[in-house]
C-alpha cells in the first residue's frame, strides 16, 4: 500500500509543474500574438496629424454643442470629452479641451488645462499657458513661458520668445527659438536656434571634410578662424561636442551626450538630417538644423 | 587498469560537460540582468534622413503560393520611396502557383523584379541570393523569407542603421503571428521572445557578436560581394555571414523595434526538419570559422561569445553523449563525482538547454513585452528540450557526414500552414 501512495505521490509532484500550464491551455487567456502596429511609420508629426484627423472627422459631422460655449468631442478613447469654445481671446483655469476658432487668436489671461489646447488660427501667447498639447493651424508666437506635457503641432512657424517647456514633441514647419527652452524632440523644415549661422559664411577659407566620422571616443570639434565642412555624418559611442563654424551636412548620433556650440549648422536646406543624442541634447545660441532633434534624456536650448 | 582508465575518461567528459554548461547558465545570466538592470544600446532607429540609399529586397521563395500575395502586398505599402526600391521574390523552381503570383505583381508594379530559377539550377536559399545578388541594383540589401510580413515603417528602420560605416548588417526581430494555433506555436512564440529581446539584444548592449538571421535582415551588397556572396555548401548562409562581417572588421547591428511576424511551424515533424537544417548550418559555420575566429584580432569578450555562439548547436550533441556517459557511469557504481554539487549543476544545466533561450531569459522576456499568462507554460519546455537534444543532435551529425564527403547538403524548406 506504501508503494502505491509513494508512486501517486511521486506522480502529483512530478505533474504538478505543468499544472497552469495546463490550465492556461485549456483558458487560452494570453493567445494573441505579440502586438506589432502594422501601418507603424515614423512621422515626427505623428502626434498631431493623428490629432487633426480626428478634430477634421468631427468638424465634418458638425461640432456637437451643449451650451453656447462647451461642445462634445470623441477623441481617441471612444468616450465624449467637454470641449470650452472660444473666439479670438483664450485664457482662464479649466479643465476641459480648448478650441479656439479665431483666424488671430491670443491669452487675454494664463491659461491652464490638463488637456488639449486646439488653434484654428494664428496663436499669440502673451500669458503663461499650461496644458497637456497644443494644436495649432496657424502661426505660433510665444511671448509668455509655455509648458506642455505632450506635444505640441504647428503647421505653420513657430517663434519661442520666452522660456518654455515644448514638451515631449515639438513640431512646425520652420521652428525659432530666442530663449532657453526644455523639449525631447522636435521637427521642423529649419529649427534656428538665436542668431542664425549663414551657409554663405562657408567660403573660401574653409577645409572640407568628406564621409562620415566615427568615434568609440568622445568627439570634440572645435574650430577658430577657419570654418569646416563636413560632408557626411557624426557618429560616437561617447560625447560629442561641436563649436565654432563647423557645417555637418549629414546627422549626428550618439549613445551619450551631444553639446551644439555657435556657429554649428547641421543638414541641408530642402533635406531632412537628425542629431540624435541618447542621454543629452544641449544647443546653444548661434545653431542651426534642418530637420530633426531627438534625445531620450534631457534637451535643452541654453541661451 | 583499462576499466580504470575509462572510468577516468568517462568521469572527466561529465566534469567538462558540467563547466560547459555553467559557462553558458553565466552568459545567459549576464544577458539576462543585462537586459533587466543594464543600459541599452538603441539602434540608429531615432535618425530621421532624407537621403536613403537605395534597397534591393530579396525574398527566396519555393512553393509558397499560401505566403506570396501576403508579403508582396506588405512590401508594397512600406513608406520607402518606390523609386529607391525594387523588389526581387526569388522563385526557386516552385511547383505550384507562385509563379505566376510572381508575374501578375509584376505586372502591376514596376519595381517587382521576380527572378525565375529553373531547369538545372542548384536549389537552396545560398544559391538563390547568389543570383539575385548578380542582378540586384540596391546598394542596401534586405531579406525576408516568404512567410514575413513587414509592417509599413520596416524597410527606412533596417537601412538607416547603415549610417554607421562599420555596420555590416543589421537584424530585425521575429514574432510568430501564428501564435494561438497550438502547444508547439505557444513555446515557439517564448523561445522567439527570450532569443530576441534579451539575447539579441544584450550582445548589442556589451558589444558582443549579435547574429545576422538570415530574415528581418539587411547588408551591404558590396561587401558581401567582395567577399564572394554566399557558400552555396552551407546551409546557414546568415551564421556565416554573420562571423565573416566580424572577421573582417564589420558590425552586426540588433535592431529590436523593426519587429516583423512570421509564421512557426505548426507541427512537430516540420519543426524537427527545421530545426536539423538549423543545427546542419549552424555547425558547417562551426567547422569552418572556429579557427579563424580564435586567430582574429576581435576582443576576448567577442571571441568568447563567437565561440560560444558557433557552439549552440554542438552542446545539445555533447548532452546526449554526457546522459549516454552518465549511465554508463551508474552501472559501474561511479557516478559520484561531484556529489550533491554535481547535481544542482545538473539541475541548472536542464534549466539552461530546456530550449534555446533558458527560462530566466524568457521569464525576463515576457516580462519586458508584457506579456502574462502565456508564460505559465514555460514547464513544457522540458519536451522542448528533449526534442531539440535529439534532432539538433542528427543535424550535428548531418554536418559532420557533409563535411567528410563534401558533398552538397539538400536544402529543406519549412512547410507553410497558412490558409
Amino acid at each position: 500500500m506504501m508503494e502505491y501512495i509513494l508512486i501517486f505521490t511521486f506522480v502529483v509532484l512530478a505533474l504538478l509543474p505543468f499544472l497552469p500550464g495546463l490550465l492556461e491551455l485549456l483558458l487560452k487567456r494570453d493567445i494573441d500574438p505579440l502586438y506589432i502596429k502594422q501601418d507603424y511609420s515614423k512621422d515626427p508629426a505623428f502626434f498631431g496629424r493623428s490629432f487633426q484627423k480626428i478634430i477634421m472627422e468631427t468638424s465634418k459631422k458638425g461640432l456637437k454643442k451643449i451650451s453656447e460655449n462647451t461642445a462634445e468631442i470623441v477623441l481617441s478613447k471612444g468616450k465624449p470629452e467637454k470641449m470650452v469654445l472660444f473666439k479670438n481671446k483664450v485664457g482662464g483655469k479649466l479643465s476641459d479641451l480648448v478650441f479656439a476658432e479665431g483666424s488671430e487668436v491670443e491669452t487675454d489671461k494664463p491659461l491652464e488645462t490638463p488637456k488639449e489646447v486646439i488653434i484654428k488660427g494664428d496663436f499669440y501667447i502673451q500669458h503663461t499657458c499650461i496644458m497637456r498639447s497644443l494644436f495649432v493651424l496657424g502661426d505660433l508666437a510665444v511671448d509668455r513661458p509655455l509648458i506642455t506635457k505632450r506635444w505640441i503641432h504647428v503647421e505653420g512657424e513657430a517663434n519661442i520668445r520666452a522660456p518654455s517647456d515644448l514638451g515631449i514633441n515639438f513640431y512646425a514647419r520652420r521652428i525659432q527659438i530666442l530663449v532657453s527652452c526644455t523639449f525631447k524632440r522636435m521637427f521642423a523644415e529649419v529649427i534656428k536656434i538665436g542668431e542664425e549661422p549663414k551657409e554663405e559664411d562657408f567660403k573660401g577659407n574653409v577645409s572640407y571634410i568628406k564621409g562620415t566620422i566615427k568615434s568609440k571616443g568622445s568627439l570634440n570639434i572645435r574650430t577658430q578662424d577657419k570654418k569646416l565642412v563636413i560632408d557626411g555624418d557624426l557618429i560616437s559611442d561617447k560625447d560629442i561636442v561641436v563649436e565654432g563654424g563647423v557645417w555637418i551636412k549629414g546627422s549626428i548620433f550618439t549613445h551619450s551626450e551631444a553639446v551644439l556650440l555657435k556657429g554649428v549648422i547641421v543638414g541641408e536646406e530642402g533635406k531632412v538630417k537628425s542629431v540624435v543624442a541618447k542621454k543629452m541634447l544641449i544647443l546653444a545660441e548661434g545653431v542651426k538644423v534642418y530637420g530633426y532633434l531627438h534625445t531620450d534624456g534631457e534637451g535643452k536650448v541654453e541661451i | 587498469m583499462e576499466m580504470g582508465v575509462l572510468i577516468i575518461v568517462l568521469k572527466a567528459y561529465m566534469v567538462f560537460l558540467v563547466f560547459l554548461i555553467t559557462l553558458y547558465i553565466i552568459r545567459h545570466l549576464i544577458f539576462t540582468y543585462n537586459r533587466l538592470l543594464g543600459e541599452q544600446r538603441i539602434s540608429y532607429h531615432d535618425l530621421l534622413d532624407s537621403d536613403l540609399p537605395s534597397v534591393s529586397i530579396l525574398i527566396p521563395m519555393h512553393n509558397e503560393e499560401r505566403v506570396a500575395d501576403h508579403i508582396l502586398s506588405s512590401l508594397i505599402k512600406q513608406d520607402y520611396p518606390k523609386d529607391r526600391m525594387e523588389i526581387i521574390p526569388i522563385n526557386d523552381h516552385s511547383e505550384d502557383r507562385t509563379k505566376d503570383i510572381l508575374d501578375e505583381y509584376a505586372k502591376k508594379y514596376p519595381y517587382i523584379k521576380p527572378l525565375h530559377r529553373l531547369g538545372d539550377e542548384p536549389r537552396g536559399k545560398p544559391a538563390g541570393l547568389n543570383d539575385a545578388l548578380k542582378i540586384a541594383k540596391g546598394e542596401i540589401i534586405v531579406v525576408y523569407d516568404a512567410d514575413y510580413v513587414p509592417p509599413m515603417g520596416q524597410l527606412r528602420e533596417l537601412v538607416v542603421n547603415f549610417v554607421d560605416p562599420e555596420v555590416g548588417a543589421v537584424m530585425g526581430r521575429v514574432v510568430p503571428i501564428n501564435t494561438p494555433a497550438n502547444l508547439l506555436t505557444r513555446l515557439l512564440d517564448l523561445e522567439r521572445s527570450g532569443g530576441y529581446q534579451v539575447d539579441q539584444q544584450a550582445r548589442y548592449n556589451l558589444d558582443l557578436i549579435p547574429q545576422y538571421g538570415g530574415t528581418v535582415g539587411a547588408f551591404r551588397k558590396d561587401l558581401v560581394l567582395q567577399l564572394g556572396g554566399f557558400d552555396n555548401r552551407i546551409l546557414a548562409e546568415d551564421t556565416e555571414l554573420t562571423f565573416r562581417l566580424f572577421l573582417k572588421g564589420y558590425k552586426v547591428i540588433y535592431a529590436n523595434r523593426a519587429e516583423c511576424y512570421e509564421e512557426a511551424p505548426e507541427d512537430w515533424r516540420a519543426r524537427a526538419r527545421q530545426i536539423r537544417r538549423w543545427s546542419h548550418g549552424h555547425n558547417q559555420v562551426l567547422f569552418k570559422y572556429l579557427f579563424p575566429l580564435l586567430r582574429s584580432e576581435l576582443s576576448f569578450w567577442q571571441k568568447l561569445d563567437g565561440i560560444l555562439l558557433l557552439l549552440v548547436y554542438t552542446v545539445p550533441f555533447l548532452i546526449l553523449l554526457g546522459l549516454v556517459d552518465s549511465i554508463i557511469l551508474f552501472f559501474l557504481g561511479e557516478i559520484q563525482i561531484l556529489s550533491s554539487f554535481f547535481v544542482v549543476l545538473s539541475v541548472l544545466a536542464y534549466n539552461s538547454f530546456g530550449n534555446f533561450a533558458p527560462f530566466f531569459q524568457i521569464g525576463a522576456a515576457g516580462y519586458l513585452d508584457g506579456v502574462g499568462e502565456r508564460l505559465r507554460l514555460l514547464p513544457f519546455f522540458y519536451f522542448i528540450f528533449l526534442f531539440n537534444l535529439w534532432y539538433t543532435s542528427l543535424g550535428f551529425l548531418d554536418a559532420v557526414k557533409t563535411s567528410i564527403t563534401k558533398r552538397q547538403a539538400t536544402w529543406h524548406k519549412t512547410e507553410r500552414f497558412r490558409k
